[in-house]
């Protein structure tokens, strides 16, 4: 297992380069015009030449990649041609990020299991019928339709913003947080977003191990929505233990509008992918064996079918991780959220390429690591797979 | 099973004892992919084989499912020595006796193995009649102990079947297993359902040059340029005339969903092909050659995988501005294809290439082309299928997404009847979001990939074998 991570983070590396060389150059050379092109109108053109020096735009583009990439093998990001450290904006920009995709992704992820589980279990019933359309159509919604009819219909229109029109031009900022309580707080939003991210994970985790242990202690799968009440209460119980429950509040006023737009986009796919695996599995005979041994049915359900219908699924997932890295463009932008979605686009719109290939290091690095942690998640849950040995062809 | 009684031993047999070795092989080779456990077949194959180390290999594979066969074992010993110098010719002259009458050996399974073997042996006969798309049929096995028959008569198929003939039984069983899908397709009511949308959608992108050439004047009803001196003030609500109303430019907005249809079909169904082509070729190879190919062609999906297809079709958008639905659609198929798409048909095609079929394929002297032709690709197909219809639904929002920012050429897309009603829909103001705007578009775009989404869904449940009721 060690050797076979060990070698998957090499190989990722290796990815990795070949991804950001590539956007490196297909950006630069596809993109009409450039940094200064935007904001020379009253420049003519030997200012706009002195202005390139100065930004070292005049070199030719081999040598502005070999620059960049000395600089990110020594990890600097440099400064962005607008003249902010990357490092800054972007740790400004990652909680929010944070907050809305990993929450939403674990709550999609959650809601998509389940109604999966559900559906797949009652067959043709009407419920489940209804249930299925449903999500898939929001899954196939136009996002920003759906971001506006959201934004419309619990706000009347306020903070909506169009794609395309680009807000922050240079600092984003949490648009519309409430000036009373943030007025004598010297700490960033960020990071008190950082700060409701880690709770959560730390509360989930905990009551994970926790809901495990439980069920191995009394041999039956609680019902989860015990645990998923104990996460909230823990993770708010957690804030107001940070004391900063006021401040997270308010940012969960902000964040909702993206969140559940993203969750009700997202968790259609889980769902249609856990159902036809569940499908599957509820074909195979150990599914007639077990019901045959009069367990009841809820048993039969969580232990047999859905733990092993569960892998497909999370297969599946590491396939699309990239899909919901590109949707994050366009939900935080739809919302003004100020994330690194809205970044990279806005730094894209101005082509300030240095914040542009940063920020798409950064996702790039996020995906694969996210793509490793599943890898381990797969050999964990199913014990036929041994990451690592050679595998003998079946003779 | 006694191979004295299976009278396709019996012929294979005769025919080598006759010198038509390749027949002889082609006979085992369809055999073994029945019946991959059957010893005595494998045993014999090493006769019809003139390659040493093919005859090893076979020995073998035959001493693996029974190690206690002394002939097999004594043959493999000889063929090993060094000084065995096989040559097609002279083996066929001398050695005529020790061809085997394939006589039961005596250290036989027991009969309780045996029926394991057996039953492991079945599920190989199932997928391969549904997988060899009219490439063979199964040969004509009595496993039953039947009356012993002294002469057989060796089929000539160059002579029994003309061409004509040959593409008419091909004709029959490819029309069989269609209607057989069909079926499994009709079982489930929201395939029926996503096929009744496409047909819908369809329709819409025949109606509107009908209707522009016959009821529309083109002055008032053109998608682009149309506008109504009678109604005022634009955008309006649905008036008589205009059954959604008109957009703020002045046009019909039911003529611009229209002539939506088309542009997204072509971006659709460009997306799908190309998807499904480049996934096809890709995993297609490197499941067979395997090794370094596979794992070249696996990373380099990895790597495509990061692409962010819509901000690339935006970037590409923003140079080439005369991009038609056509560019789109290949550009998008070409992103997907070579990753996501890529790393789904590549574990399937692994799955199928480890099947003891493709090793009889292989020992029978199919070289890679024949092989990936005739074997994997028909059993990829299904699957590639599926691909194509996730493929739409990307494609189509990809497309929406980068006529939202009124990027393409395309005169008029759904994401464009969105994009014009948020900006200059007056969308905050007093009268309230133009509606008649937005809910039709909306509609027409999560109805549209709505549709091809449940039809890959029921093409799923043909695809995956497990899911029938016949298995």
């Amino acid at each position: 297992m060690t050797r076979y991570l060990i070698r998957q983070t090499l190989l990722s590396i290796i990815k990795l380069f070949v991804f950001i060389s590539f956007m490196f150059f297909f950006i630069q050379i596809m993109m009409p015009g450039d940094f200064i092109d935007q904001y020379s109108l009253f420049c003519n053109a030997e200012c706009r030449e002195n202005l390139r020096a100065q930004l070292g735009l005049d070199l030719p583009i081999w040598q502005r990649y070999l620059q960049w990439l000395r600089q990110i093998i020594t990890l600097d990001l440099g400064i962005s041609l607008h003249g902010e450290p990357i490092i800054q904006t972007l740790k400004l920009v990652i909680p929010a990020t944070l907050l809305v995709f990993v929450t939403g992704t674990i709550i999609a992820f959650l809601i998509g299991l389940w109604l999966g589980k559900r559906t797949a279990w009652q067959g043709s019933a009407l419920l489940s019928r209804t249930a299925t359309l449903g999500g898939l159509t929001l899954y196939t919604t136009f996002p920003p339709w759906l971001t506006w009819l959201l934004t419309y219909l619990f706000t009347k229109g306020a903070g909506f913003v169009v794609m395309g029109e680009v807000g922050g031009l240079v600092q984003l900022a949490f648009v519309g947080l409430d000036r009373h309580i943030w007025a004598d707080v010297e700490i960033d939003p960020s990071v008190i977003a950082f700060r409701m991210v880690l709770t959560l994970a730390v509360c989930a985790l905990f009551f994970y191990l926790v809901k495990n242990v439980v069920d191995e202690f009394t041999r039956r799968s609680s019902p989860g929505i015990i645990f998923l009440g104990l996460i909230l209460a823990g993770t708010v119980g957690s804030w107001y233990l940070l004391d900063m429950q006021m401040l997270a509040f308010d940012i969960m006023k902000l964040a909702w509008i993206p969140l559940a737009t993203y969750i009700l986009l997202t968790f259609g796919e889980t769902m249609m992918i856990m159902q036809s695996s569940m499908d599957e599995v509820m074909k195979s005979e150990y599914i007639t064996t077990a019901k045959a041994k009069g367990l009841p049915d809820s048993v039969v359900l969580e232990r047999h079918a859905a733990r092993n219908a569960l892998l497909p699924v999370i297969s599946r997932l590491v396939i699309s991780l990239p899909y919901l890295i590109t949707g994050v463009v366009i939900i935080e932008s739809s919302t003004d959220w100020p994330g690194m979605g809205t970044k990279m686009w806005n730094a894209l719109y101005w082509q300030d390429m240095p914040l542009v290939m940063n920020t798409l290091l950064i996702v790039g690095v996020l995906s694969l690591v996210a793509r490793l942690l599943l890898d381990v998640v797969t050999a964990y849950l199913d014990p036929r797979i041994r990451y690592g040995e050679r595998q003998t062809p079946s003779n | 099973m006694d191979p004295t009684l299976n009278p396709t031993l019996k012929q294979a047999t005769e025919l080598i004892q006759a010198g038509e070795r390749h027949q002889a092989s082609v006979l085992l080779a369809r055999f073994i992919k029945a019946y991959p456990l059957n010893e005595h077949a494998w045993h014999i194959l090493s006769y019809a084989i003139g390659d040493k180390d093919r005859q090893i290999y076979v020995l073998k594979r035959a001493l693996q499912i029974n190690p206690t066969n002394r002939h097999v074992k004594a043959r493999l010993e000889k063929i090993s020595s060094p000084a065995y110098k096989p040559t097609l010719k002279r083996e066929a002259e001398t050695h005529p006796g020790p061809i085997p009458q394939p006589v039961a050996p005596k250290a036989e399974l027991r009969p309780s193995m045996q029926g394991n073997l057996l039953k492991a042996a079945t599920p190989d006969l199932g997928s391969q009649s549904s997988v060899g798309a009219g490439a063979v049929s199964p040969p004509s096995i009595v496993p039953k102990p039947a009356p012993r028959i002294t002469t057989y008569e060796i089929p000539k198929p160059a002579k029994v079947y003309g061409p004509w003939q040959q593409i008419k039984t091909r004709a029959t069983i490819s029309w069989q297993r269609t209607k057989m899908n069909w079926g499994i397709f009709v079982q489930s009511p929201l395939a029926i359902i996503g096929l009744i949308l496409i047909a819908f959608f369809a329709l819409l992108a025949v109606a509107h040059p009908i209707l522009m050439n016959t009821v529309w004047p083109r002055g008032i009803y053109d998608p682009a340029t149309g506008f109504d001196m009678m109604v005022f003030p634009h955008p309006s609500p649905p008036v008589p005339g205009h059954i959604l109303g008109t957009d703020s430019l002045g046009r019909d907005v039911l003529s611009m969903i229209l002539a939506a249809t088309t542009p997204t079909f072509i971006v659709g169904i460009t997306a799908a092909l190309t998807t499904a082509i480049i996934g096809t070729i890709l995993s297609v190879t490197a499941a067979y050659f395997q090794g370094k190919v596979d794992t070249i062609i696996t990373n380099m999906a990895d790597v495509f995988l990061l692409f962010p297809a819509p901000i690339i079709m935006v970037i590409i958008g923003a140079r080439f501005r005369d991009l038609g639905p056509l560019q789109l659609g290949l550009f998008y198929g070409l992103v997907t294809g070579a990753g996501a798409t890529t790393i789904v048909m590549r574990a399937q095609a692994i799955q199928i290439a480890a099947k003891p079929f493709m090793e009889a394929a292989h020992i029978a002297g199919g070289g890679p082309w024949h092989i990936i032709t005739k074997h994997l690709i028909p059993s990829v197909m299904p699957l590639a299928a599926l691909q194509m219809m996730i493929a739409v639904t990307g494609a189509v929002v990809a497309d929406g997404f980068i006529s939202f920012f009124g990027i393409t050429r395309t005169v008029s897309n759904w994401g464009t009847i969105i994009y014009d009603a948020f900006i200059y829909g007056n969308i905050s103001g007093s009268y309230g979001p133009p509606w008649h705007m937005l809910i039709p578009a909306a509609a027409c775009f999560s109805l549209f990939a709505l549709g091809f989404y449940l039809v890959s869904r029921g093409l799923h449940r043909v695809a995956s074998p497990s899911l029938r009721e016949d298995y």
